[in-house]
C-alpha cells in the first residue's frame, strides 16, 4: 500500500489523525522513517495473500483435554478384539512411554460401535450421530503427531507451534499477514463455553513477538460476550466521537516519543476498534436474530448442547462478518459436572458421551449452516486437539495421552472433502507412514488461506521468523 | 564448532601419547563413548552454591551508585553501549510510587521531591515509600500470585473460604515488618510446628492450604493425594523455582529429579490436614462485628432454622449414612472403621469427612428420596417434609440481606491432627493414584543435595514440614535466595535476570547476568534476608533511575533490552490501574487489612449460589467505602473473576502464578471508556480538580495532569484540550434540543454556583478521556 | 620411546583428517548447537543472505559428518543413514543458495529439519 492510498484509507476510515509523525516497521519486514510517513500506518490494513486463497476464514475447534479419537473416528477392530488383554510389545517399539513395561490392559468400551457413512465411507462412532452425516465434507488426518508432555505445553504447541511460550499463535500470524477483513471487529476472536477463560491461558492466542495488535480477543460466553459495549446513557454518540478523537490525538502526540513501542501503538488502536465494536459487536454476537429453526439446529434448546451451540452460532455470525480466525475452545459439557473437558484418564464412557453430545449436534449444524449460507467453500473448519489418547488406560476405564498417532480433521473450504490422510497401527498407538505434525497442520491451514508458510515471515531479533519455525510441510493430499 | 572438535581431538591425542592406557589402533567399537575433555555433565548452574562476587571494573565508574550498577554496566559496556541518562524527578517518583506502593503519587508528593534540594533526596524518597504500609499491600499482592490465593475453593461448588483473608493480612504485615525472608518461608511452611503459641505463625500456613478443593469429591484418599500434589508443586515452583511437578508421573525429562525424589518431597506433607475452625486467641473488632451481625441473623431466622433442623433430624441418621456410603471404597473403609482402629490415614480421611460434611448432605438425601418416587426409601412423609423444608428455605432466603457475607471468627490453618505419626507416602506408577508402588520417606532431591532431613517430631506433629522449611530457608540452599531476588528484580524491570522466574531448571532460561544474580542472592542473605534492604538497593541504583526514553541505537543493538541500557516501560498491572483511578478520584478507601469485599459487577456476569453452604457467589458489599477498597481486597472467587481486574491480566488463582501477562485488547479500552464505574471516578476526579485548581482552565488542566502524570500539560496539549472543550460543549448543547437530556457532571464540587453545567459536563469528558490515555496506564 | 612416537604420529595423522571416532561425545549440547545452526540457516535463506547461509550449511555438513562417524562406531545403521541423508541435504542446500534458488533451498531446509526429528525419535534421550 503506497503512501497516497494510505492517506485515502485513513481519511475514509475516519480516523482523523492527520499530522502525527510516526515511524515504525512495515508489516512484512522493512522499516520506514518518521520523516516520510505523515500518518499512522494501519497494521491491520487488508493485505493480499501470496497466491489466491481457497478460504477466507478459519474456525479452529480446539477440543480441550484431548478426546479419544479411537472412540470417535479411528475405528480399530483389532483393539476391540484385544480389549482386556495386555498390549503386544511390538506396538510399543520406537516410542518412549511413561508406562513402559507394565502398561495396563487395552480398553474398549462395551457401548462402542462404529459405522461407515457417506460416499467416502468414513467411520464414525455411536458418539457422533449428527456429525457423521457430514462425512463427505471432512478430510481426516489420522496420523497426527505432536509432543505430548502435559496439556498446557501441548496446547501451546498446538496453537503457537512451540512448547515454550513467546511465539505468536496461528491466528496472530494470519492477522499479521492478511490484516483484517472488517475493521469494525477484531480479526482474531477467541470463543469458549466455560465460566472462565480457557485454563491454558491467553498465551494461546498471543501475538508473541509480532506486534501486539495481532493478538486474539476473547469474547465471554453467555449473554454478555463483551462487557461495557454500550456507551453510558448520558454520553451521546457525537460526544463520544469527539472524545475518542481527542484520545487518539493525545496518544499520538505523546506516542511520537516511543516509535518502536508496538504495545503503545496497539493500545491506541484498541480504542478505535473498541469504538467500532460498540456498533458492530452487539449485532455480531446477538443470537436473538437467529430463526427458531437455526437455534434448534445448533442445540440451543437442549441443556447438553446449549452453551457449545451458542458458541458455534456466534462463530458463524463472526464468519459472515469477516473475522479471519475464530478459535473455539471447548468447555465442560456439564457446567458443574464431574468432567472439566475431554481428558478421560478414567470414566471415558461417561466423559465422552457427555462431551461428544455437547459438540456433535452443534458442529453438524455449523457445517450445514455454512453450506446453506454459501459460506462452506470459503470457510475452513478444523477439529484439533493437543494430542490423542492411547488404547490403554491406567485406571482401567480410561485412556492415557497419545502424541504418536491420533486424528484431527479439516472440513469445508478447500479441503479434499471425503478423504482420509494417514493412519495409525492396528490398535491405534502410533502413526504408520507419513505423519502430520502441528507445523504441517499450520502450513496446510496457511496454504488454504493463500499463504506460503515459508514466506510468512517477520524479522525479530535479527532473525527471520515464520509460523512453522524451521519445519512445516503443506500436506497436498488434504487439499481439494 | 568443528575447530573446537579438532582441538579436542588433538588434546586427546596428546593425552594418549603420554602413555595412558588406550591403544587407539584397537578397532573394538566403543559401546559407551567416553565423554572426554568436555566437562562431564556439570551440576545444573542453579544447583551450585551461590558464588561470592567481585564488583566488576567498568569504564563509566561515575555511573555506579550501588554495586548493582557495576554488574549491569559491565554488560552494557560489553555491548558497546552507554546507559541512559537519569529520568527526570517527576517521572522517577511516579515510577517508584507505582512500583512500591501500587498507586500514583499525589501532586504534593511529586512537588516535594522535585524541589528537594537535599543531597539525600532519593534516599529519603525510598525510605518513605518502603516505610509506607501500602508497600506491604503491594508486595503482598505479588506474593499472593505465587500462593495461588483465593477466597473460595474453586471447582464446581466454589465454596467460600471465610478465613483466608487472615493469611493475606499476615502477608501484608510480614512485608511491612520486613520479616526476614527465611523466617517468612519457615512460618508459612511450618508455623504450627515451629511456633505453636504464635497465632500469626499459625495463620501463615494459609500458604499451604490455599489449594483448589472440591468438597464433593467422593474419593477422599485420592483428594489427599491431590492436595499433597498441590502443596508439593506450589512449594517447588514458588520457593525453589523447580518444576518438581513434572517428576510426578515420570522422572523429570530435563532435570535430575526422579519420581522417587518427587514423592519423597510429597512425604513431608503426608500428615498435613486443615482445620478451618481454630479459635482466635483474642477477638478483635472485626470478629465482634461479625459475631454481632451473625447473631442478628441467627435470631431473626431462629424459628425457621429450628424448624428446618427438626425436619432434618428425622432423617439425619439415614441421611448421614447415605452420604457416607457415597464415598469410594477406601474412603468408606476408613469412615466406617471404629476410631480405636484408625491408622494415620484413617484419621486424615475422617477429619476431612468432618470438614466437608454438613446439614446440606442430609438435605440432599431428603431431596433425593422425596423427589424420586421409585427410590426404595421414598415415603409420603419424605415428600411432605421435603416440601415443607423447601418452603422454609424460601422463607430463609428472604433474610439473605442481613446475613453477613464476609468476615469470620475462626482461623484456617494446617493441622497434623494432634499426632506425630504420618500416613505412608508411596511412589505412584505414572503418577496414578490407583497404582501405588514403594513407600518413601521424606527426603530432598538426591542430585540436588546430599543433605538429609532432620525430622524431630513433637507430641502432636510429625516435624516433617519443619525439616523441609529448614532446608529451603537456608543460606546453603542454592535456589531459595536466587529465586527470590530474581522475582524482586523482575518486579522492577519487567523481566527477571532469569526470565523463567519459576523455572531455574535446565529447561528454564539461564541468567542473563549470572554475576549480578549471585551478587544479589549473596547480599540478600548477608543482609539477614531483609527484603526491604533489597528493594532499597534497587530503588537507589542508577539502572533503576534511568530514563525510559527510546534510543534508536540501543533498540538496534538490543531490541529486547536485555542489558537494560534503557529503563523498560511497562503497562500497569490490573491492580495498579484500578487503584490509581480510585486514588486520582480521591475515593480510594485507605484501610489496611480485613475481610474481602465485593464491588458491584456488571449484570450478565454469572453469579448464583454455591451448593455447599448455600451462600451467594457474589453479594455486593453494601458500604460504598468497602467497594472502593484497594483491589488487593476484592474477593477472589475462583469461578467469578472480577471483570474490571480480569480484563487487565490478573493472576490466575488456580495455581502458582509467576508472571503477569500484558495483553492489549479492545476489551480493555471498552472497560476504561464505557464502564459506569470508571465514569464515576472521572466525575469525582473532575470535581477534585475543580476544587483544587479553581476556575482557570489552564490551571485545571495542569492540576489534572499533575495528578495523573506528575507533570503539567504543555502548550500543544492545552491547545488541543481547549479546542476539545469548546467543541464538546457545543455537542452537548445541541443534544439538549433532542429532548432526552442527560449530562455527566463532576461530583464533590464544593462551589458550583455560576458554573455552566454544560461546560462542567464537557470537562468531565475531558478528564475521562485524559485518564484513558496511554500515559496513565503505563509506567515510564 | 619409538612406540610412543609412533602412537603420537598416528594420532596426529588421524586428527589431520577427521575426528577420532568414538572419542567425541555427541551429546545434548552438541546437538543444541546444531539446532541453533539450523534455525540460523533457515532465517538466512529467508533473508537471502548468501554468505551467512552458506556458512551455516557448511557447518551443518561438517557436523553431520561427525555424527555419522560417531554412529558408525556405535554400530547404529539407521542413525548412520539419517546422518548421511542430512549431510547430503546440507550439501544440496549450499548448491541452491549459491545459485540463488532460495525457494528450493528453503524447502530442502525443511526436509533437513524433518530428518533431524526422525532420528530424534529413536536417539534423543527423553524427547
Amino acid at each position: 500500500m503506497n503512501n497516497q492510498s494510505r492517506r485515502d484509507f485513513l481519511r475514509n476510515a475516519g480516523l482523523g489523525l492527520g499530522g502525527v509523525a510516526m515511524s515504525g516497521y512495515l508489516p512484512g519486514g522493512g522499516f520506514f522513517s518518521a520523516a516520510t510517513a505523515a500518518e499512522l500506518v494501519d497494521p491491520l490494513t487488508p493485505k493480499s495473500p501470496h497466491f489466491p486463497a481457497k478460504v477466507k476464514t478459519v474456525i479452529w475447534l480446539h477440543m480441550d483435554g484431548a478426546p479419544s479419537t479411537l472412540d470417535l473416528f479411528d475405528y480399530k477392530p483389532e483393539l476391540q478384539k484385544l480389549a482386556g488383554k495386555p498390549i503386544p510389545e511390538s506396538f510399543l517399539k520406537g516410542i518412549k512411554t511413561s508406562t513402559q513395561g507394565g502398561i495396563t490392559k487395552l480398553f474398549w468400551s462395551e457401548k462402542r460401535t462404529f459405522k461407515q457413512y457417506g460416499d467416502s465411507g468414513a467411520y464414525f462412532s455411536d458418539l457422533l450421530p449428527n456429525l457423521s452425516a457430514h462425512a463427505d465434507k471432512i478430510a481426516f488426518i489420522k496420523s497426527s503427531v505432536t509432543v505430548g508432555a502435559t496439556h498446557d505445553i501441548s496446547i501451546l504447541k498446538l496453537n503457537t507451534g512451540d512448547v515454550n511460550p513467546g511465539r505468536p499463535s496461528l491466528g496472530a500470524w494470519i492477522s499479521y499477514q492478511l490484516g483484517s477483513a472488517n475493521k469494525d471487529l477484531p480479526s482474531y476472536v477467541v470463543l469458549y463455553n466455560d465460566k472462565q477463560e480457557p485454563r491454558a491461558g491467553s498465551v494461546n492466542w498471543s501475538s508473541g513477538f509480532l506486534p501486539a495488535v495481532y493478538q486474539g480477543v476473547a469474547f465471554r460466553p453467555g449473554d454478555s460476550p463483551i462487557l461495557n459495549l454500550e456507551r453510558p446513557g448520558y454520553m451521546g454518540a457525537k460526544e463520544q466521537r469527539n472524545s475518542l478523537d481527542l484520545l487518539a490525538r493525545l496518544n499520538g502526540q505523546r506516542g511520537a516519543r516511543y516509535t518502536e513501542d508496538t504495545e503503545l501503538i496497539a493500545r491506541t488502536r484498541s480504542y478505535d476498534l473498541a469504538d467500532r465494536m460498540q456498533t458492530s459487536a452487539p449485532e455480531a454476537v446477538d443470537l436473538t436474530k437467529e430463526t427458531d429453526a437455526t437455534r434448534e439446529a445448533y442445540g440451543l434448546n437442549d441443556e447438553a448442547t446449549k452453551s457449545y451451540g451458542e458458541t458455534l452460532l456466534r462463530a458463524r455470525r463472526l464468519t459472515e462478518r469477516g473475522v479471519r480466525f475464530i478459535q473455539v475452545v471447548s468447555g465442560p459439557a456439564v457446567a458443574d459436572g464431574d468432567f472439566r473437558n475431554w481428558d478421560a484418564h478414567s470414566k471415558l464412557e461417561d466423559n465422552h458421551s457427555k462431551n461428544a453430545r455437547m459438540v456433535d449436534k452443534p458442529i453438524a449444524a455449523l457445517l450445514a449452516d455454512l453450506k446453506d449460507r454459501g459460506l462452506l467453500d470459503t470457510t475452513l473448519v478444523v477439529w484439533a486437539s493437543e494430542f490423542g489418547r492411547t488404547p490403554w488406560g491406567e485406571s482401567g476405564d480410561g485412556r492415557d495421552h497419545n502424541a504418536w498417532g491420533y486424528t484431527q480433521w479439516m472440513a469445508a473450504g478447500g479441503v479434499k472433502a471425503g478423504s482420509t490422510f494417514g493412519a495409525t497401527d492396528e490398535i491405534g498407538v502410533q502413526s504408520v507412514g507419513k505423519t502430520v505434525d502441528t507445523y504441517d497442520l499450520h502450513a496446510t491451514v496457511l496454504n488454504l488461506m493463500g499463504l506460503d508458510h515459508l514466506k510468512t515471515t517477520f524479522l525479530h531479533d535479527g532473525r527471520s521468523e515464520r509460523p512453522t519455525v524451521v519445519y512445516g510441510e503443506v500436506i497436498k493430499d488434504l487439499i481439494g | 564448532m568443528n575447530q573446537t572438535l579438532k582441538k579436542k581431538a588433538v588434546y586427546v591425542a596428546v593425552l594418549l601419547s603420554l602413555g595412558t592406557a588406550v591403544a587407539v589402533a584397537d578397532d573394538k567399537p566403543v559401546t559407551d563413548a567416553p565423554k572426554v575433555s568436555r566437562a562431564a555433565a556439570a551440576k545444573l548452574w542453579s544447583w551450585q552454591p551461590v558464588q561470592a562476587q567481585n564488583t566488576p571494573q567498568v569504564k563509566q565508574q561515575k555511573w555506579v551508585r550501588t554495586p548493582i550498577d557495576a554488574f549491569v554496566l559491565a554488560k552494557i559496556e560489553a555491548k558497546g553501549l552507554q546507559p541512559s541518562k537519569d529520568a527526570d524527578r517527576a517521572t522517577f517518583i511516579r515510577r517508584a510510587t507505582l512500583d512500591v506502593l501500587g498507586v500514583i503519587p499525589s501532586p504534593e508528593e511529586v512537588k516535594a521531591f522535585v524541589n528537594d534540594k537535599s543531597p539525600d533526596a532519593y534516599e529519603k524518597l525510598a525510605d518513605r515509600l518502603l516505610a509506607s504500609p501500602h508497600y506491604g499491600e503491594r508486595q503482598a499482592r505479588r506474593w499472593l500470585d505465587l500462593a495461588r490465593y483465593a477466597d473460595s475453593t474453586g471447582f464446581q461448588n466454589d465454596t467460600t473460604r471465610p478465613n483466608m483473608w487472615r493469611y493475606r493480612d499476615y502477608v501484608i504485615n510480614a512485608f511491612n515488618q520486613d520479616k526476614p525472608y527465611d523466617r517468612f518461608v519457615k512460618e508459612q511452611l511450618a508455623g504450627d510446628e515451629i511456633a505453636p503459641d504464635d497465632q500469626n505463625a499459625l495463620i501463615a500456613t494459609g500458604f499451604l492450604i490455599g489449594y483448589p478443593d472440591n468438597y464433593n469429591s467422593r474419593d477422599l484418599v485420592q483428594r489427599k493425594y491431590q492436595i499433597e500434589t498441590d502443596m508439593t508443586d506450589t512449594v517447588g515452583l514458588a520457593l525453589l523455582g523447580q518444576t518438581v511437578g513434572c517428576a510426578r508421573c515420570h522422572n523429570h525429562k530435563t532435570d535430575k529429579i526422579t519420581q522417587k525424589d518427587y514423592f519423597s518431597l510429597q512425604a513431608f506433607f503426608a500428615n498435613t490436614s486443615v482445620n478451618e475452625k481454630y479459635a482466635l486467641k483474642e477477638k478483635g473488632e472485626q470478629e465482634k462485628n461479625y459475631e454481632a451481625a451473625q447473631a442478628k441473623y441467627q435470631e431473626a431466622t431462629k424459628s425457621i432454622r429450628d424448624q428446618q433442623k427438626a425436619i432434618l433430624d428425622i432423617f439425619r441418621e439415614s441421611g448421614v449414612k447415605y452420604h457416607k456410603e457415597r464415598y469410594l471404597t477406601d474412603s468408606r473403609e476408613a469412615i466406617f472403621k471404629p476410631e480405636a482402629q484408625w491408622t494415620p490415614l484413617d484419621r486424615w480421611v475422617n477429619h476431612r469427612l468432618e470438614n466437608v460434611s454438613n446439614d446440606r448432605d442430609v438435605e440432599g438425601y431428603l431431596r433425593i428420596v422425596a423427589e424420586d418416587k421409585n427410590h426404595p426409601q421414598h415415603t409420603k412423609e419424605t415428600e411432605e417434609k421435603w416440601a415443607e423444608f423447601k418452603k422454609l428455605a424460601a422463607d430463609l432466603k428472604k433474610f439473605d440481606d442481613i446475613k453477613p457475607n464476609s468476615g469470620s471468627r475462626y482461623i484456617s490453618a494446617v493441622t497434623e491432627l494432634g499426632h506425630p505419626d504420618s500416613p505412608p507416602t508411596r511412589i505412584r506408577f505414572t503418577g496414578t493414584h490407583e497404582k501405588p508402588l514403594d513407600e518413601v520417606q521424606p527426603a530432598f532431591p538426591v542430585a540436588l543435595t546430599s543433605e538429609q532431613p532432620n525430622i524431630v517430631p513433637s507430641a502432636t506433629s510429625s516435624g516433617r514440614r519443619t525439616a523441609l522449611a529448614n532446608w529451603i530457608a537456608n543460606a546453603n540452599n542454592p535456589l531459595t535466595a536466587r529465586v527470590y531476588v530474581n522475582r524482586v528484580w523482575a518486579q522492577y524491570f519487567g523481566t527477571g535476570i532469569v526470565k523463567t522466574v519459576s523455572d531455574f531448571g535446565k529447561a528454564g532460561d539461564k541468567p542473563s547476568n549470572p554475576e549480578l544474580l549471585d551478587y544479589l542472592a549473596g547480599n540478600f542473605v548477608k543482609d539477614g534476608w531483609s527484603i526491604k534492604k533489597l528493594h532499597r538497593q534497587i530503588l537507589l541504583s542508577s539502572v533503576y533511575r534511568q530514563s525510559s526514553d527510546e534510543r534508536r541505537e540501543v533498540y538496534k543493538a538490543d531490541p529486547d533490552n536485555q542489558v537494560l541500557a534503557v529503563f523498560p516501560r511497562r503497562r500497569l498491572d490490573a491492580e495498579q490501574i484500578r487503584d490509581s483511578l480510585l486514588t486520582a478520584s480521591g475515593q480510594l478507601t485507605d484501610k489496611i487489612g480485613g475481610p474481602s469485599v465485593f464491588p458491584p459487577i456488571p449484570g450478565g456476569v454469572v453469579t448464583g449460589y454455591n451448593n455447599f453452604d448455600n451462600n451467594p457467589l457474589w453479594k455486593v458489599s453494601p458500604d460504598v467505602k468497602d467497594q472502593n477498597r484497594r483491589s488487593l481486597y476484592v474477593f477472589t472467587r475462583r469461578s467469578v473473576p472480577y471483570p474490571m481486574l480480569e480484563v487487565f491480566d490478573p493472576a490466575n488463582p488456580q495455581l502458582v502464578h509467576s508472571k503477569r501477562d500484558v495483553t492489549t485488547t479492545p476489551l480493555q479500552a471498552l472497560t476504561l471508556f464505557n464502564s459506569e464505574t470508571v465514569f464515576g471516578w472521572s466525575q469525582a476526579l473532575a470535581g477534585r480538580v475543580i476544587n483544587e485548581a479553581g476556575r482557570n482552565e489552564s490551571a485545571e488542566v495542569d492540576r489534572l495532569y499533575q495528578i495523573l502524570f506528575a507533570r503539567n500539560a504543555d502548550k500543544a496539549e492545552k491547545a488541543t484540550l481547549h479546542t476539545f472543550l469548546a467543541h464538546q460543549e457545543k455537542l452537548i448543547r445541541d443534544k439538549a434540543t433532542d429532548g432526552k437530556f442527560a449530562i455527566n457532571l463532576p461530583t464533590g464540587v464544593k462551589a458550583t454556583q455560576g458554573q455552566d453545567p454544560i461546560h462542567l459536563a464537557a470537562f468531565v469528558d475531558l478528564v475521562h478521556t485524559v485518564a484513558n490515555s496511554n500515559e496513565f496506564s503505563y509506567r515510564f | 620411546m619409538n612406540k610412543l612416537k609412533l602412537i603420537v604420529y598416528s594420532l596426529l595423522v588421524m586428527t589431520a583428517t577427521s575426528v577420532i571416532a568414538g572419542e567425541i561425545s555427541i551429546d545434548e549440547d552438541y546437538m543444541q548447537v546444531m539446532e541453533d545452526r539450523q534455525k540460523s540457516l533457515s532465517s538466512n535463506i529467508s533473508l537471502k543472505k548468501v554468505n551467512a547461509a552458506l556458512n551455516d550449511a557448511k557447518s551443518l555438513e561438517e557436523s553431520f559428518n561427525d555424527v555419522e562417524t560417531f554412529y558408525v562406531h556405535k554400530g547404529k545403521e539407521d542413525a548412520v543413514n539419517w546422518s548421511k541423508e542430512s549431510r547430503e541435504l546440507a550439501v544440496s542446500i549450499q548448491k541452491y543458495v549459491a545459485s540463488n534458488d532460495f525457494d528450493t533451498a528453503s524447502q530442502t531446509s525443511v526436509a533437513l529439519a524433518k530428518t533431524c526429528k526422525t532420528c530424534h525419535r529413536s536417539y534423543k534421550k527423553d524427547t
